[in-house]
């Protein structure tokens, strides 16, 4: 079963590099989604044998790639990771249906798509910290092209923006993983193997003494916060998603917090849990801020596109807030949100692309009365919506019941705090969708749904509710995961 | 007499072939551009051959005991003829070489090449510097084969001018050391320095005016500024072949130097330590430094190509110098991996680039890649490894390089590597935008011949394969400086 996971990354490369042979639509667009597919379909697989008691071993597909640096070609899936990767290698085949019949360029987006998915899948499975870095560098990379070939007026600074920060933010990780690697004797980069090593080492940088769990830890939560849609270094990210397509969004978004997220909690708790424990307050009072800007950016957005991020920013908030409570619930809760609100933003993204080739217009002033014309988009944006801000009976409640079990158990403060903005948001949110989907009819009449189009929201919309009232086999799955890192931590 | 003639054998070959060149050049008016680059693409095969041979005959001195033949000489040797059959194949339908200087451009490529492999063997002084003078001066009129103009002229004039300096100064630090020791040849004076001991001023004397002296040659701090300019000058074809040319030579000659005359072995297997009280790391570790800072900045404000590229093409000694540092198989290992991948991805990087700047008109860079889309995804792939970006090996590479300078706690030196990293990688997306920016419409194509395509996959796939056997890769280069011999 094991070998399902080199399959699932690498399917879509494969399927990039397949997009060379042969011009021909037909070709190109079967191969993409193929690949695709393949990599969702060996997702699913690992997701249904995966053991939820997490008794024996997880699936990791381990092999040596470069052993004079002690650098393994270490995948795996376990409950830290299985909730986001299920969700990309979901989404992903939906997002090369949504760029189906692009008129040109469907080739390059594919592929670059299929690059994207690879390194995503391959950042959130490594086990390997030289094997994350590989797959995190590689995630600008086809996002700079994608932004600065398919983007609007303005991409050239958004794209630039981008690769900008994500460099720095790759150069930080790097630097941290480099002392991580040195720190031990023998060297090694495997997670498995540098568990319980690094309490008590330090560094020397210029002359001056540094304990690791600060420098090589500092460098890593700075180069990950990097690429993370957090307030106040989130600029980057809006400035992207306000000049990309919706798909485009979605892929981005795909790339940054989920993967930064799971990577933080799989680094922070299970090498530096002295350091992760004594900094909760810290992680608490990001999410908290995150939180609470994320609501005030909903209250004016004015582009469909800025919903993207402002909910992006509320995911990270609700996530950041479960990792620092340093609880079991809480971070269950904190992984189930980024599944949820993946989802809930893939549906949000798809919406405003089907309203934008119909209104030709993503500003959300110009649109109203779409659920007249086209209730079946409405009902799915509402459902996408509803579990963005966690209503009972899809996968959202799930995760912000979760998190607030888990946070009532740190500070009811701070449960008090998520549910006010969870009302504020959702005030928001009723706002917004009165103003496209409700309101006065519009005067043009927007042609229904197509097969394809239907196709990009029914299965996702599917997945919310399956979840919202089955959530026990996810849960579970995480709960023994974080468990185990947790326990680990204390007795380290 | 045998084995010595076996030995120089691919040298000799590529010579002999040379000029045939040119007496051929001399004798014979007829078409024959393509049989001269067909010859002398046979003579680089040859020669490969002969390596061969050389292997096969096993590790000894040669040649009144002044050059060596070892898996440290071979490795870079069979690197400088890659490197030379890539620069004959990609100046083939280069525009920037007029067709009346194929010949001699060919048979300098032959020449400098043959030149360049007795260099990387040489353990003599003596050799050692008359060869560097010859194959700068010959490298550098590579860089003036170009179409009218006066940039390239320059260029040359540059080079000659900085191959005067090196020599002068290796020459003055070699005359320092015999007149201590007594001794040209590199392992009697690390013997003589052992035993006899040298005075600490006369020894930093003469390690800093070797490691100046390299420098020019090496392209890194403080004698790198002549290369900048040359390159900018010169045609493409030349710039590529020169930078790995120079850089192969002189990073041989400096760790040959480094290990044989100025370390000794440690008690640790594959580890050296300086052999006198003077612990000149830290001075390598400056330069190494300087290199890195100066050209990332330099690079970071370049929009114009060869500019951009020219910077680019300097700081990879900077990394190169961090390898040095370990003083260490490992280390050495990463510095011969480094210089193998970045004969290919240098090599691509400017044949891609050459052939849109062929055809191209002049201030027109909007969109060009969708005019060829397989040149244009080939020119983004070797760009991409030239900075050290995954998923190609040059990424491999830099880790590699970076890690042997954190290895032994030199952290600051390993964040200044990064944060240049980071900003010629900036540099470079800043650079390619105009490149993309309308790649989705679609303009009037290039045509791209089938030999490009055969050398672009000539160049592709070796990278790729690279990547994935980076630790077979490793491994055979870790074994080849472990064959040198004391």
């Amino acid at each position: 079963m094991k070998i399902l996971i080199p399959i699932m990354v690498f399917a879509p490369a494969i399927g990039a590099v397949l997009q060379i042979l042969n011009p021909r639509p037909l070709f190109c667009r079967s191969v993409a989604i193929v690949a695709a597919l393949a990599s969702a379909v060996a997702a699913g697989i690992l997701f249904y044998d995966i053991d939820p008691t997490m008794a024996g071993e997880t699936p990791k597909f381990v092999v040596n790639w470069m052993k004079s640096y002690s650098i393994h070609f270490a995948l795996g899936v376990d409950g830290l990771n299985l909730l986001p990767t299920v969700a990309t290698a979901l989404i992903f085949p939906f997002l090369i249906v949504s760029e189906w019949d692009r008129p040109s360029g469907r080739r390059g987006i594919h592929a670059l798509l299929l690059i994207l998915e690879t390194a995503i899948l391959g950042s959130l499975c490594s086990l390997d910290l030289f094997l994350l870095l590989f797959f995190f560098l590689m995630i600008p990379i086809p996002l700079y092209f994608l932004s600065s070939i398919w983007g609007d007026e303005g991409r050239e600074s958004a794209a630039f923006r981008m690769i900008s920060v994500s460099l720095v933010a790759g150069a930080s990780l790097f630097f941290g993983i480099l002392l991580i690697y040195h720190a031990v004797d023998p060297h090694t980069f495997l997670i498995d193997d540098l568990k319980g090593k690094l309490a008590g080492k330090s560094a020397e940088v210029f002359g001056m003494n540094f304990e690791m769990g600060q420098l090589a830890f500092g460098m890593i939560a700075l180069g990950l916060a990097l690429r993370a849609p957090l307030w106040p270094i989130h600029g980057w990210f809006r400035k992207l998603l306000l000049r990309v397509p919706t798909t485009v969004g979605v892929a981005a978004i795909l790339g940054s917090y989920p993967v930064v997220l799971t990577v933080f909690t799989r680094i922070g708790f299970e090498l530096f849990p002295e350091t992760m424990n004594s900094h909760l307050d810290f992680w608490i009072g990001a999410g908290i801020a995150n939180l609470i800007f994320g609501a005030l950016a909903l209250l004016q957005e004015k582009d469909l596109r800025g919903v993207l991020v402002s909910l992006s920013s509320l995911a990270v908030g609700f996530s950041m807030i479960g990792i620092g409570t340093g609880h079991q619930t809480g971070l269950v809760g904190s992984q189930f949100i980024l599944f949820s609100s993946l989802i809930a933003l893939a549906i949000w993204g798809f919406a405003s692309e089907i309203l934008r080739v119909r209104a030709r217009t993503y500003v959300i002033s110009e649109l109203s009365g779409v659920l007249r014309t086209l209730p079946d988009l409405g009902s799915s944006t509402l459902i996408a919506l509803a579990c963005a801000i966690g209503i009972p009976g899809t996968a959202g409640f799930i995760s912000i019941s979760l998190l607030t079990i888990g946070s009532f158990n740190y500070h009811p403060g701070v449960v008090v705090t998520s549910l006010v903005v969870s009302v504020v948001v959702t005030g928001f949110i009723v706002q917004i969708f009165r103003q496209v989907f409700l309101g006065e009819r519009s005067e043009s009449r927007f042609p229904k749904l197509d097969i394809r189009e239907r196709v990009l929201l029914f299965p996702l919309v599917g997945a919310i509710l399956t979840v919202g009232f089955f959530p026990s086999p996810l849960v579970e799955i995480v709960r023994m995961t974080i468990a185990r890192i947790l326990n680990l931590g204390s007795a380290g | 007499m045998l084995k010595d003639i076996v030995l120089f054998l691919p040298e000799t070959y590529l010579i002999l072939t040379s000029i045939g060149l040119i007496l051929g050049e001399v004798g014979y008016h007829g078409e024959r551009v393509r049989m001269i680059l067909a010859t002398a693409i046979l003579a680089v095969l040859g020669a490969a051959a002969q390596l061969l041979l050389n292997y096969s005959v096993g590790a000894g001195r040669f040649g009144h005991l002044n050059f060596i033949n070892d898996g440290f000489a071979l490795f870079l040797k069979t690197l400088l003829l890659v490197s030379a059959g890539i620069a004959l194949f990609a100046d083939r339908k280069s525009h920037e070489v007029s067709l009346e200087n194929r010949t001699e451009h060919a048979a300098l490529i032959l020449g400098v090449t043959a030149l360049g492999m007795l260099l990387v063997s040489a353990v003599s002084w003596i050799w050692i510097i008359a060869l560097l003078f010859a194959t700068q001066i010959l490298g550098s009129l590579i860089l003036s084969m170009k179409k009218i103009d006066r940039r390239a002229i320059e260029a040359a004039f540059k080079g000659n001018i900085s191959a005067i300096y090196s020599t002068i100064l290796v020459s003055l630090a070699v005359i320092l050391f015999f007149s201590a020791t007594g001794e040209f040849d590199l392992y009697r004076i690390h013997a003589a320095l052992i035993e006899k001991g040298v005075s600490p001023r006369l020894y930093a004397a003469g390690f800093s005016m070797i490691v100046v002296g390299l420098g020019f040659f090496g392209t890194y701090f403080p004698s790198q500024l002549w290369a900048k300019d040359a390159y900018e000058g010169a045609s493409l074809p030349a710039t590529a072949f020169a930078s790995s040319f120079f850089r192969i030579t002189s990073f041989g000659v400096l760790v040959r130097v480094m290990i044989v005359q100025f370390s000794k072995e440690s008690t640790d297997k594959g580890f050296w330590v300086p052999i006198t009280a003077m612990n000149w790391l830290p001075v390598l570790a400056v330069l190494a430094g300087l290199t890195l800072a100066l050209s990332a900045l330099y690079v970071f404000g370049q929009t114009k190509t060869r500019k951009l590229l020219a910077g680019i093409l300097v700081i990879q000694s900077g990394f190169y110098l961090l390898g040095l540092l370990a003083l260490d198989q490992v280390g050495f290992a990463s510095i011969l991996f480094g210089l193998a991948t970045e004969v290919f991805m240098i090599g691509g990087l400017f044949a891609s680039l050459s052939f849109f700047e062929d055809r191209r008109e002049e201030g027109d860079r909007g969109s060009q890649l969708s005019r060829s889309a397989p040149e244009g995804i080939a020119l983004l792939f070797f760009l991409i490894a030239v900075v050290g970006l995954p998923p190609l090996p040059g990424f491999i590479a830099k880790f590699t390089l970076i890690s042997s300078a954190a290895r032994h706690q030199w952290n600051g030196l390993a964040l200044i590597s990064l944060l240049s990293l980071v900003l010629i990688s900036i540099a470079v997306f800043k650079w390619v935008y105009p490149w993309v920016y309308e790649l989705r419409q679609r303009s009037e194509s290039f045509a791209l011949s089938w030999s490009h395509r055969f050398l672009l996959m000539g160049l592709v796939v070796p990278l790729i394969l690279i990547s994935i056997f980076a630790e077979p890769m490793l491994a055979w280069v870790g074994s080849s400086v472990a064959f040198l011999q004391w």
